[in-house]
């Protein structure tokens, strides 16, 4: 490796870059499919939404109990939320029934239908979670609070979409280990929801509906037979985990399909620089090759040095890739890369972007800059190993 | 020397990335087992994303259909009834239901 530095550095710097850029897109793309599958963990196993004229629309509430009566449904929640703006920024506004919400339920059945004592604990920074008797209360984002330099107490006076302006007292502010779902968040309890979206009394946005299956292997199937009993429900469509998920999956594989291109251009490109880079390094080195054969080397033990040094240096680009990769997903935020995987200009840079560094990755980023380079060094290395080392020695002087 | 440095350093750099691997996966699996009592709270299965523009949020193919918002041949089926990847059978999703008097 030494000896030919020149060849020896251009297969290390084409392999690296094209190491790192499958890296970094794959570390990145199976992070938010991770972060995704997480969240899709605690959503409801069904979301009822309201359909009219083939658009999403407001549902009903008397749908609450017809629902809630189809044999394998635990209960239903409704809830009331939608989009705001602050100025070029979106926020989402999110209404919680905090009396029948999941977390209320779980933790009555739990301790009793008796008071709860214990609240859980949500992930906030400072002041506290909203209650049943919260009204005009809200519990903001990291990210709508830093954008409003809002802080617990602030009151914030907000124009909704009836042009109707009403406060909000900021009760808590979500910590910075939620902001990957909670930094654009503006959560209120479902009457408040209702006033700020102007939502008639008898419409919820949507419904969530949890199972009684506990099992992830048995919750799918039932929750389609589920659906398609529920699709029975004029003007509604329903949204089953599963769909989510696969919808999730389908739009970061198809983004992360764009620079995968790129990073196979790049990696053929690499495997032939490194086919080239061999058959002249392997012309040079037949002089080498001949006096090694004189000594007494066998045409395998050559073969197997020039093996063990596809493999160093496969290695090396290899890891010198996925490290590079992992800087740039990890502590620079994957500039670029990010804003294109979860859509350009976003405005909220302060989560911290999902990376999850696979075994599987790792491997395969091995496997890509170790095994081409094998083929590429292999046979030139066979066929300059394979010349009598007499006749080697002499044509390698001539 | 020189060359036992450049592979016991080869070595270690493939083992950082093995060690960088492994501590990912502990971390995921952590944060898997413990319960979110916000996400589970409020049932939103999404991430942040903080731009009103519809189209600048989805680049790529979903450019054209969502920059031609809901109009009329700007139809998309993300906002209709025919939700992608639906493995069940939905019942009444046919406007259409005879062609001709015929069923």
């Amino acid at each position: 490796m030494q000896r030919y530095k020149l060849r020896t550095l251009v297969i290390l710097i084409t392999l690296g870059i094209a190491a790192a850029s499958f890296s970094s897109v794959a570390f990145l793309s199976d992070g938010l499919v991770k972060e995704g599958a997480l969240s899709l963990k605690y959503a409801p196993d069904l979301t009822v939404q309201g359909i009219s004229s083939g658009r999403q629309s407001l549902i009903p509430t008397r749908y609450v109990s017809s629902v809630a009566l189809v044999p394998g449904v635990r209960w239903v929640s409704q809830r009331i939320w939608g989009y705001g703006n602050i100025g070029d920024t979106l926020v989402v506004v999110v209404g919680i029934d905090l009396d029948n919400s999941i977390t209320t339920n779980q933790a009555k059945v739990l301790l009793g239908n008796s008071v709860v004592d214990q609240a859980p604990a949500f992930p906030l920074e400072s002041g506290q979670f909203l209650d049943v008797q919260s009204r005009n209360s809200i519990v903001i984002g990291k990210g709508v609070a830093e954008l409003l330099g809002a802080d617990v107490g602030t009151v914030l006076s907000v124009l909704t979409e009836s042009n109707v302006i009403r406060q909000y007292n900021v009760i808590g502010i979500f910590n910075s280990e939620s902001s990957i779902y909670s930094a654009d968040m503006i959560l209120m309890n479902l009457e408040s929801a209702r006033e700020f979206f102007s939502v008639p009394e008898d419409k919820v946005t949507d419904l969530m509906v949890y199972l009684d299956s506990e099992d992830d292997s048995t919750t799918v199937s039932l929750s389609n037979v589920i659906a398609r009993q529920i699709s029975e429900t004029p003007n509604c469509r329903i949204l089953t985990k599963d769909v989510l998920l696969r919808a999730q999956e389908k739009t970061y594989s198809e983004r992360s399909g764009f620079f995968s291109i790129v990073w196979y251009v790049i990696l053929i490109a690499v495997a032939i620089v490194a086919f080239n880079q061999t058959v002249v390094v392997g012309h040079e080195s037949k002089f080498e090759v001949g006096l090694l054969k004189a000594l007494g080397f066998s045409t395998s033990d050559i073969i197997q040095v020039r093996v063990y040094e596809s493999l160093m240096l496969g290695g090396l680009a290899g890891a010198v890739g996925i490290l590079s990769g992992v800087v740039f997903d990890s502590i620079l935020g994957a500039p670029i890369l990010r804003d294109y995987m979860l859509g350009w200009a976003n405005l909220y840079p302060g989560f911290p972007t999902p990376v999850f560094i696979s075994l599987q990755t790792v491997l395969f980023t091995f496997a890509v800059t170790v095994l081409p380079l094998l083929f590429a060094t292999i046979i030139p290395s066979w066929l300059n190993a394979t010349v009598d080392p007499d006749i080697a020695m002499r044509g390698a002087r001539a | 020397m020189k060359s036992r440095t450049l592979v016991l350093m080869i070595v270690f750099l493939i083992a950082l990335a093995f060690v960088a691997s492994g501590l990912s996966e502990i971390s995921w699996s952590i944060r898997e087992n413990s319960p979110e009592v916000l996400r589970q709270t409020v049932g939103l299965p999404s991430t942040t994303v903080g731009n009103l523009n519809p189209s600048a949020r989805n680049p790529g193919v979903e450019f054209l259909c969502t920059s031609l918002f809901d109009v009329p041949g700007g139809f998309c089926n993300y906002f209709t009834l025919g939700v992608p990847f639906t493995n069940f059978t939905v019942v009444g999703n046919f406007t259409v239901i005879s062609i001709n008097g015929e069923k």
